[in-house]
């Protein structure tokens, strides 16, 4: 207690050594807190903390809500149910496979099947020993049901053609065409679908019923879900690995960002979901921040650049001009509290297959980037719609337009911004490159990479994205990387690609930033987060206690 | 008062029914539930396998004809987003938004009644003076703002009352106290004493009352008070309506699991039946409030009888 008697926090509102506050002046807060006493009688009622060996960790929202990891998007299977999983292989913060509920896994010849040799001893929630049935339930049928539709489902649906079970502990995967990345796709980073889901229980109590209760392998058993309020979980002590530090998990929805840093300053709770903009305050408070492995890349899409109607952001120079513009070193100082590095691609992590290593951020140049334009035909600029498009799990979309539309107005380029959110942006987005609304202009952009380069390669820069071509002209080598036999072939052609997108100036990439942040109080001592697309509930089994 | 009764019901069936209609089209503008629910890079094979496993793919008459005929059975349908039937949930958030609209309002009574009534029979007095600045200061406060500073003076400075969620009685002081005493019911209720009872004061039976020889304080709190409830009944009634659609803001910044934030997660996720099934849940309760109302007036004022 300070000597205004100030309550700090973390401190008892008792005075120390047993002292009676009617011996001395009663200060004007202490009149207050007795007022209030007196006027809320409710107050008294406060219970005592929960139980300290419970985790408790608050979510910006659940997302979508439904517990079967088939039918869900990414939010749910890993947001929210993510304790309850165990994924055939891992990759670590660094990028490296290594054993997961496989130990051991080996490619034919053809490169059209693998061979996995599952970890013996492991067990479901519920006592049962998870075997080579269950992986072939869960790649076989589980992800491939017509009602899946979690993220790769369509990728998985056209890319297994069977899995056999060659003893209780070894399953072998036939694929369609040779599939080198499999053990990375099947790993925690990319998605959901290299989890084992127990057969004998989805068979008899069916689907619906285990999207109620589900149940993993996972180092929390499922206890209680209260829809949009809370899910509740229980060390499962049988765990292969290490059973929990802690006896419980209870994950809260608080939506409101002042009120999941109070209860995390009260003691409340122990974990909560944060943004960058509120780092300083929590570090002042005492708390400290974890942060995911996996960068979120944040970047500017010039949309349909390679049409013939792009305007000025058809020509090179103009592109290069717009990337000159950008002091991202000054973003990342400023605007990302130092949480992050500048980029020169997008959106491949450091740890993902065919990360162009060598190349580097285009350096900050206005003076270069108004003759480019000069020499381009606009000595005068031009006017470009910058979208800021807010997708949720980033704050700062606002901020970073704000702050590329000041660098690009400073060279001449006059920038509008438009805030859309994702249902409001994504019928133009669907229509692009074709939209007059959309090609030309630019956009703010945030994703985390995905393992695989040639996924990201594919989705964003290529026709196979569809929706999001950003470039015509790596075509073939994402077609020669989606066939290609070995990771290191992969990797070499994606590393091209980007090479060529780089040169061309196909878009301004921003930073690698920390985009997903989580602050945590006294009752943790440390957690060890590992890459899972930016949710941090599958890496709660490794939170440690504070003493 | 039984034929009353019954048209009044006929007239909120049709309420309803038009509603149903303006709620499931209004809806739809706000865009597609699928553009939220997947991920930007999904394939077009992927949206159009779980448009039609939502029925998102049929005509739009189909649809409301399909709403209405589960709707007659009682049935609101299933969450897009939870998977879980609408009436499940908003069975499970009604009786927490209803206990804190009923907290507030409790809160708002205990305080709004003394000071009207002594803000009218001190009338231009400090007390009314100050009665008036009150309900005024409480109107003009914003309540998310509100929210946020009663959490950082009770639960961070005072460490007095949680800061959020719904683990026992304490969670609900001050998402009550931010409900009632900011807004406009604190001072819709104390105005409309203070004027009402102003009113019944000046009436002749209250003279008559006074020249009787009754008391003062009887005189104010038996004879005038109940009479001068009348407007206030109403505007409460009708008021009730609006905090069960407005705890949008207070149950957000509180996590309290009611009706409100059920909407809130509705809209952000386009979950067309959630939405649905809330509005047409809270435009019955409010008729239905209105109604009661209505028959209340017949009990306070026995001058009052509909035929």
């Amino acid at each position: 207690m300070t000597t205004n008697g100030q309550v700090r926090y973390g401190e008892s509102a008792t005075p120390e050594g047993g002292e009676s506050i009617m011996k001395r002046p009663r200060s004007w807060l202490e009149t207050v807190k007795i007022a209030v006493c007196v006027t809320l009688a409710t107050a008294w009622l406060m219970p005592a903390p929960a139980d300290a060996r419970t985790l408790r960790y608050a979510v910006t929202t659940f997302g979508e809500e439904n517990l079967d990891p088939t039918v869900t998007s990414i939010t749910a299977s890993l947001g929210v149910a993510g304790p309850l999983w165990d994924w055939l292989t891992e990759v670590t913060a660094d990028g490296k496979l290594q054993p997961g509920l496989a130990t051991t896994w080996k490619p034919s010849g053809d490169g059209l099947t693998w061979v996995f040799r599952l970890r013996q001893g492991v067990k479901f929630h519920d006592g049962k020993e998870m075997t080579a049935e269950d992986v072939q339930f869960s790649l076989m049928e589980a992800f491939r049901r017509p009602e899946a539709k979690s993220s790769r489902a369509v990728q998985f649906r056209k890319g297994i053609k069977d899995v056999k079970v060659v003893d209780r502990y070894t399953v072998s995967i036939h694929t369609a065409t040779p599939w080198p990345t499999f053990p990375f796709d099947i790993s925690n980073q990319p998605g959901i679908e290299g989890i084992v889901l127990p057969k004998h229980y989805v068979q008899k109590a069916g689907w619906t019923a285990f999207a109620r209760r589900p149940m993993g392998t996972g180092a929390y058993k499922f206890v209680r879900h209260e829809v949009g309020t809370a899910i509740e979980f229980e060390a499962f002590k049988e765990h292969w690995r290490t059973p929990p530090k802690f006896d419980g998990l209870r994950i809260i929805v608080v939506p409101e960002a002042a009120t999941r840093i109070a209860m995390l300053k009260t003691g409340q709770v122990d974990i909560a979901d944060v943004s960058l903009d509120e780092v300083p305050e929590l570090e002042r408070s005492g708390l400290k921040i974890a942060e995911d492995p996996q960068p979120t890349s944040v970047r500017i899409h010039l949309y349909g650049t390679y049409y013939d109607n792009a305007g000025p952001i058809g020509d090179t120079r103009v592109r290069q001009a717009l990337n000159l513009a950008i002091n991202r070193e000054e973003m990342v100082r400023t605007l990302f509290r130092g949480k992050g590095k500048p980029a020169a691609v997008f959106p491949p992590a450091p740890i993902s297959i065919g990360y162009p290593r060598d190349l580097k951020p285009y350096p900050y140049d206005p003076q270069r980037a108004k003759k480019l334009l000069a020499e381009a035909g606009f000595p005068n600029g031009f006017a470009i719609k910058l979208f800021s498009l807010s997708t949720g799990g980033f704050a700062q979309f606002q901020q970073v337009a704000e702050a590329v539309a000041g660098y690009w107005e400073a060279i001449g380029v006059r920038t509008s911004i438009v805030p859309t959110d994702l249902g409001a942006f994504r019928p133009l987005y669907m229509a692009s490159p074709q939209s007059p609304q959309v090609v030309g202009q630019a956009g703010v952009f945030v994703t985390t990479g995905r393992l695989n380069g040639a996924d990201d390669l594919n989705i964003w820069w290529t026709r196979a994205g569809k929706i999001t071509q950003l470039a015509n002209n790596v075509e073939e080598l994402a077609k020669k990387a989606a066939a290609s036999r070995t990771v290191e072939e992969i990797a070499q052609t994606v590393e091209k690609a980007f090479q060529i997108l780089y040169k061309d100036y196909r878009s301004v990439p921003i930073a690698d930033v920390s985009g997903t942040l989580w602050a945590y109080g006294n009752q943790v001592a440390d957690v060890k987060v590992r890459p899972h697309r930016g949710y941090i509930t599958p890496s709660l089994a490794t939170a440690t206690a504070a003493r | 008062m039984q034929r009353y009764i019954a048209g009044r019901l006929i007239q909120s069936l049709l309420t309803l029914v038009v509603i149903s209609l303006f709620v499931f089209g209004l809806v739809r503008l706000t865009g597609n539930p699928l553009d939220v629910m997947l991920p930007l890079d999904a394939p077009p094979d992927l949206r159009h396998q779980v448009s039609q496993q939502l029925g998102l793919n049929r005509p739009l008459h189909v649809q409301y004809l399909l709403f209405l005929q589960s709707l007659i059975r009682g049935d609101l349908g299933t969450s897009i987003r939870t998977r879980r039937p609408v009436t499940e949930l908003l069975w499970q958030r009604l009786p927490n938004s209803l206990k804190l609209i009923g907290a507030s309002m409790v809160l708002v009574l205990v305080i709004a009644l003394p000071l009207g009534v002594l803000a009218a029979t001190r009338k231009d007095s400090f007390w009314d003076v100050a009665a008036r600045t009150l309900a005024l200061l409480g109107q003009s406060i914003p309540t998310f703002w509100a929210g946020i500073i009663l959490i950082t003076v009770f639960a961070v400075r005072l460490e007095l009352l949680p800061a959020g969620g719904d683990q026992g009685p304490e969670y609900l002081v001050l998402p009550a106290m931010t409900l009632g005493l900011f807004g406009f019911m604190l001072a819709g209720v104390v105005r409309l004493l203070r004027v009402s009872m102003l009113d019944v004061l000046d009436s002749e039976y209250v003279k008559f009352a006074r020249i009787k020889g009754v008391s003062e304080p009887a005189v104010v709190w038996k004879h005038a008070l109940k009479n001068a409830l009348i407007p206030v009944v109403t505007f409460v009634g009708f008021y009730f309506g609006i905090l069960l659609a407005g705890t949008v803001v207070v149950e957000t910044v509180f996590a309290w699991p009611g009706i409100g934030r059920l909407a809130y997660e509705a809209v952000q996720w386009r979950d067309y039946p959630v939405i649905q099934g809330v509005v047409l849940l809270v435009s019955g309760i409010t008729l239905a409030t209105n109604m009661l109302v209505d028959v209340l007036y017949a009990y306070l004022d026995p001058r009052i009888r509909y035929g």
